[in-house]
Parts: C-alpha cells; structure tokens; sequence
C-alpha cells in the first residue's frame, strides 16, 4: 500500500507533521500505537524556560548544541513557530500566545510554570497583572485537582486567594461511582443546563474575587462548554489543568485528528509499527502488527514516536534502543549513570534519543536514511524538563520535517 | 506470572475516557478498574467487580485506546467467564446459540418473520424473556447461505485453478444469503472457486459473551480443526466472526489457533491485497452512482481492517465516500437486546446515528452484521456489507473476461 508520507505515531509531533503535509495535499498515513501522552497535556506548550528579562534568542544560544533547536537552527525558529500556530488554529483550536516572549500559567498543584501558547480557556498571564483576589473553585468530592495548594501558592506571592467547592446535582450523582470521579467522567456529565448552574453557584460566591480559577473539567469533545462556563462567570476567570487524563488534551487529540482527518488523512489508531524494509539509504516500507503481510510504502517516512513512555525508546540494563528498526540512538555511560538519585534534579535519560543530522534525518549503523526523520520527544539533546522545550520541541520539529520533505 | 499482561497497566484511564458504555453509564466503572485493576483483587477471590462485568460491551475501544498494549477487553472477557456468577438464562442461551436458533427458524421463516414483528410477540418477549419490544429481530432467511451453495454453486468451484475456503457465518447463512452469495459471485469473477469448511460452527461470540464459555470452546475446537484440514485461506466477511477467530480464540478460550491464525483472512483484505498487487482487476459498471457513508466497527477498528474496505470502496468511480468519525453503535451483539441495556445501547450509538443523518447517504456499508440491524433500526438508512456493495457495482461479465475466467 502506497502513500506519500507515512507518520508513525499519532501525537501531538505524528498529527501536526500529518496536519502540515496534508495540507500541501499530500496522502498521509498514521499509524498510532494507541492514545498518545497529548491526552496528558496540561492545555499548553512550552517553547523555553526564560530567566528574568531573557529573550528566547539568549536562551537558545545558552542550550547545547545538540539539541534539537540548535539542530533545526535558531534563525528557523520564529518562523516555525508562527506555521505551529497556525496550524493549531486552522484546526479551529482557540490558542494564546504573545509575540516573542513566555507568559505564565497554573499547574494542577499550583506551581507557576512558563508557556509558549496556551488554549484559550487555561490560564495565561504575566506576573505583574496578576489581579489581587482569586477564588480558587473545586468540584466536590474531586481529587484530582488541589485547590488548597493552589490557594497557597497564590498566596505566597501577596494574592489573597479563597477556596470553595462546589457541586451541581450531575456531578452529586456521579460520586455514587464509587471509583471514576474522574475528569474526562465529570466533564460528560456538566452539559450546558449543568454548567450554567455551577455558574450561577459559583456567582454568588465569587462577590469579592477579581478572577475565578476552576479545574478544566469542561468540553471533553469541543470547546463550547469550557467557553460557556467560562462565558457564564460574571468574573474574569480561567481554568487550570487537572492530574490525568486531561479534558483538553483528549480534546486537542480528537479536534487535531480530525482536522486530518478532514484533509483526507488516514489514521490508523491501533496497530504499532513493528519493522521496515531498508534498500541502500532509503527506508521503502513498514509493517505493522495487525497487518503484518502488508508492505506500507511511501516516498517518506517521519518517526514521531515519542519517548519512554510511548515506547518510541526502550531501555534495558545495558542499552537504549530505538525498537523499530535499531535506528541510531544517542546515550551515554552505563545504567548507573542514566539517573540522578535527585529525582527534582535534571536527569540524564531524559536528553537520550534518536540522533538526526541538521535536516532531521536518522540514521542506521551510521548511514544516514535519505527519506526517514524523527521529530517530538524521541529526539535527543533535549531535557525537556530542564530547559522547558517539550511542547516546543514536539510542534516545531514536526513542522521543520514537514517543510524539509515538501521542499524536496 | 499471568497469561494477560494487566501488570503493563500505569492506571493512566484512558480506556475509561474513551470507553463507550462509560461515556453513557456514569455508574460503570469503567475497563481500567473492571479489567487491569479488578485482575490483581482476582487473584485473590474471582467474585471482585462481578457486578460490573456485565457492563463491558467487548467492543475493545479500551485496547484500541491504550498507550501500553494491555489487552483490557480479553481480561474482562475472561474474568465474565471465570467469575461463575453469569450463569446464562433462558434468554441468553436464545440469544446465543445463533446456530440453533437459525436452524430452527429458517425453515418456518415465512411464519416465524412476521411473528416477531408483531406487537404481541414483542411484548411477550420484553416480559417473558427480557428482549427488549423495541428491538427488530434481523428477518430470517427462506433458505440457508450452506443450502443454497449446495445447490447451485458447489458444482462450478473445482473449474477454477485457484481455491479459497469462506467461513460465512451465522448471520450470512441464516439471515443473509445474498452475502455469501455475493462473495461467492464475487470470488469467482476474480479466478477463485469458494469451498466452504467440512464443519462450521457459530464463532462463539455471543457464547462467550453470555457466560457459555465451555459450549464457546467446544464450537471453537469443531471450526479450528475444519480450519486446519483446510490447509489454505479460509476467507471472512465478518469483523467480528474474524476476531473471535484469530483472537479471542487464544486470548479468551485459551485456544491455540497460531498454526492456522494467518490463514484466517477477512475477504476484503485478501481482495485488496490482489488488487493493489495487480494479481486481481475489477471494472465496475460505468453508471453506478451511490453516495456511501462508511461506519467504522469497534472490531474493525481494533484490526484495522477498515483500511481494506475504504481502499476497495475508493476504486468504484461512482462512488462518493464519506468516512464516519469511529464510534460505537453501540448494540455489541446481543448486549443491545437485552432490556436492560436498551437505552444504553441507543445512547452510545446516538452520536453515530446523527452523523449518519447528517451525512444522508444512499448506503451505509460496514462489515459487521450487529451494526447493520442497529444502525438500520435506528435511522432508517440501508446497511450493506463493502463485498454486497462491491458486488453491485462490479461489471461482472467485464471482470471476469478481465482475470480470464470463462
């Protein structure tokens, strides 16, 4: 079977790559191994970190040169960027982004973290706008969202923050679950008629505050709830992400899928790419589990297979490896030195992947493959935890990819 | 160390966030707790989450969902059928045991069709046997799939040079004929005779489903031991029969079925490989016009062997295709005639329902049979299989003369 372009992996790098290329009319196949980590996003990405009246440019220059942004190379960075943007939003996702600088956001246990683009409903801003009263809302009986620590944080910085919970008869009749009081569960059951109830609840006690935060626990298949509840609260107000699965990212998963989907796409979600035939330099075809007689041929091939977790890298004992076809793969020392005891501290396994030259290109023993790349977090050089790239380097390395193969 | 693999499980709920029952039963706790969790309290006493099993739809949209591989819809299946609390019922063995049901119906069809769908016999069985009044029965046959090849094409299959094997199926030769014999028709027109097994039997699905585990193994030995004298491609038209057989087979009745696994082939897929490896030509009739919206069944989209029917679909110049956005239907065999699932049911299938309204297709094409009474009951639009539809809008003579067949 032959395509274009085939894309293994259907995350957040897999689906805008995907997105990228089929919008240049190209024939894309997908194949994903099951839901990816973007159903674990926190509603937004991260470029990044950026030390007090740094500008991205000085933070790029300061970060190794192996890393991906010093691989695709810092002048291509703005521009891709912008594409990275639009691509979100032709696919009728509502973003936030500042024009060439972080601005700040919640995370689900009250940290301040810096963000790139945010979705348009989570919270986005600079510190020193930050208004002075915040009610912080909770859902009665949720435990995956901590309004006490998020109190607490906000008040360690002079905001006078406020807590209270709140339910609405749906949300009541849910907790009789006795083991799925969970946010993808809760955000079903708050349809509109329920959401503009906990509006008018959470109304009556946010008098005094001047922004409302509540756990983004609205709009699991679309945006309209999280913009009515939004939209319902006479206050100014945002939502902050919640432990897993996440309501928006499920909700960026499904709305990128189907915007490739809708550009004729093809997006095999339950299979996993299991070997490749290679002549010469060129990779020709995949094969799959499920169908494993079938040669999946294109003119070229993107691996966006994620990290650890999705099983795009794999570690034994003794090595990492690239579990598809060997590809080359960057890591050092011995098992011993892949950990810091330090689990807050920067960890050496978190920069090991698969190793490209400057045009994302893998290699096998040593020998480039002129028509295969990898992008996303199977990428090495990046610690994404340290330096803040992880959304940034997912988006902008798909569509580098994208636009090295279309320029072709 | 287990035969599933529920210790791969990190507890992320993503099978819960896309489970389909779920979505509709606030109170379902969902295939991570039913499946992987409830597998470690197993260990311990098999009556852990008994109440909750019944729930599971085996639609496995949880597998498909899960970014670590656990096979959450094997180890529910197999805990229902380990746990000893389902002990079927006289409902559930009608429903099950398609095989007699079908053996006993076809021949009193002209009277035992119209009984079924009149209001008294409708409502006798809502409150006799719990079958839903609202449900349609599927309209059994004149005469059997196996009857009629017997009859009329048995005799023209050896004059072909090369041969497949077609499992067709309960609902293909109990309810549905014109399936196999589209098949038939349709195989033969590309150079291949059709032979079916020494021996089949109902796949078992719904045995397995409805707590019949030890009947389920019994039809399974019978079908996997025609398969293996078969010794060649034993083809399929249904989704679900084929998974059973390549995969609940092992995974859920412990059957070993790797010999002959690969040999069992949806027809779609064997047709499309042909195809595209030039080994087989269709031509279709240059006026056939129809707009077809394509539903993604659950056990399709678990192998995903839609891509051989979207790819097939593809070739027929008149057809406009539009591609439903994968969701359940939501009947899951014999879980949707149930009365107390009925609404459930038509929830989960409701978001279907409607993109199928708006898409206002002349077909709906999907290879599985449950889907099709469901989808049919629920919207009013037809339901045909891709091969049915392959079949009308093949120039049979011109793709005859096309692969040399006389």
């Amino acid at each position: 079977m032959k395509y274009d372009e085939i894309i293994i992996g259907g995350g957040l790098s897999g689906l805008l790559c995907a997105i990228s290329l089929a919008e240049n009319g190209r024939q894309c196949l997908i194949v994903s191994q099951g839901q990816s980590t973007l159903n674990f996003s926190s509603g937004a990405l991260e470029f990044i970190r950026t030390k007090e009246g740094e500008t991205y440019e000085q933070a790029i220059a300061a970060l190794p040169s192996d890393h991906p942004y010093q691989v695709i190379g810092s002048s291509e960075l703005p521009r891709l960027r912008e594409e990275a943007a639009g691509l979100l939003r032709r696919a009728g996702i509502t973003t936030f982004c500042e024009n060439g600088r972080n601005h700040w956001r919640i995370t689900p246990l009250g940290a301040l973290k810096q963000a790139w683009l945010s979705l348009g409903e989570m919270t986005h801003f600079q510190k020193e706008d930050l208004p002075r009263r915040v009610l912080v809302v909770d859902i009665k009986g949720y435990l995956d969202f901590n309004a006490a620590f998020i109190a607490s944080s906000l008040g360690e910085m002079g905001i006078q923050a406020g807590i209270c919970e709140l339910s609405v008869s749906e949300t009541e009749k849910l907790r009789e679950n006795a083991s799925e009081f969970r946010s993808a569960n809760i955000a079903r059951v708050l349809d509109g008629y329920a959401i503009d109830r906990l509006a008018e609840a959470i109304n009556e006690k946010a008098a005094d505050a001047d922004w409302v935060l509540l756990p983004a626990v609205f709009g699991l298949e679309k945006e309209e709830p999280a913009c009515r509840i939004l939209r319902k609260i006479d206050k100014a107000a945002s939502l902050i992400p919640t432990m897993a699965p996440s309501v928006p990212g499920i909700r960026l998963q499904r709305m990128l899928k189907q915007r490739f989907l809708s550009l004729g796409g093809i997006f095999v979600g339950a299979d996993s790419v299991c070997g490749g035939d290679i002549a010469g330099d060129r990779l020709q075809s995949v094969r799959t589990v499920n169908h494993p007689d079938i040669r999946f041929e294109a003119d070229h091939f993107v691996f966006a297979c994620g990290s650890f977790f999705s099983k795009g890298l794999m570690a034994t004992q003794d090595k990492v490896y690239e579990p598809i076809l060997g590809l080359d793969v960057r890591y050092e020392g011995s098992h011993g030195d892949w950990f810091n005891p330090d689990v807050y501290a920067d960890q050496p396994y978190m920069s090991f992947g698969v190793r490209t030259d400057r045009t994302l290109r893998v290699s096998r023993e040593g020998k480039t493959l002129e028509n295969a790349y990898a992008v996303g977090q199977m990428l090495s050089g990046a610690s994404p935890i340290k330096s803040g790239c992880t959304g940034g380097v997912s988006a902008l390395s798909a569509v580098r990819a994208a636009e090295l193969i279309l320029n072709q | 160390m287990q035969d599933n693999n529920f210790q791969d499980c990190v507890k992320c709920t993503l099978c819960t966030a896309y489970c389909p029952m779920a979505a509709v039963n606030p109170f379902y706790i969902g295939p991570k707790q039913a499946g992987p969790d409830g597998e470690r309290y197993r260990l311990k006493d098999k009556a852990f989450y008994d109440y909750a099993l019944k729930y599971c739809l085996n639609c496995k949209r949880c597998e498909s969902a899960c970014p670590s591989g656990v096979r959450i819809g094997d180890i529910i299946a197999k805990a229902k059928l380990e746990s000893g609390q389902f002990r079927p019922g006289l409902r559930e063995r009608i429903l099950a045991n398609t095989d007699l049901m079908g053996s006993l119906a076809v021949p009193f069809s002209p009277i035992v069709n119209p009984v079924l769908k009149l209001d008294v016999s409708k409502k006798l069985m809502d409150g006799v046997l719990k079958i839903d009044h609202r449900r349609t029965f599927p309209a059994y046959a004149g005469q059997t799939f196996k009857r009629w090849y017997d009859k009329h094409a048995k005799k023209d299959q050896e004059a072909f040079a090369q041969q497949v094997y077609y499992f067709h199926g309960c609902y293909a030769n109990y309810n549905y004929p014109k399936l196999g014999q589209d098949l038939v028709k349709l195989m033969n027109a590309c150079g291949y005779g059709v032979r079916l097994l020494e021996k089949e039997k109902c796949c078992g699905v719904a045995l397995i489903s409805n707590g019949m585990g030890a009947q389920a193994k019994r039809q399974a030995k019978v079908n996997l031991a025609s398969i293996r004298k078969a010794g060649a491609t034993v083809l399929t038209t249904s989704t679900t029969c084929t998974m059973t057989l390549r995969d609940e087979y092992p995974h859920v009745l412990g059957l070993d079925n790797a010999d002959v696994r690969d040999n069992i082939c949806l027809a779609l897929k064997f047709l499309c490989e042909k195809v595209e490896s030039g080994a087989v030509r269709l031509a279709f009739k240059p006026d056939y016009q129809k707009k077809v919206a394509y539903h993604t069944s659950c056990h399709a989209e678990k192998q995903g062997s839609w891509i051989y029917s979207l790819r097939l679909l593809g070739l027929i110049p008149g057809v406009q295709l539009t591609v439903m956005e994968s969701s359940c239907c939501g009947i899951s065999g014999t879980f949707g005639f149930k009365k107390e699932n009925y609404a459930y049911s038509q929830g989960i299938g409701e978001k279907l329902f409607n993109n199928i309204r708006s898409a206002n297709p002349d077909y709906v094409a999907t290879e599985c049979e449950t889907c099709k009474w469901q989808i049919e009951m629920s919207t009013g639009f037809e339901v045909i299989n891709p091969i049915c539809l392959l079949a009308d809008a093949l120039d049979m003579e011109a793709t005859r003369a096309m692969n040399g067949v006389r």
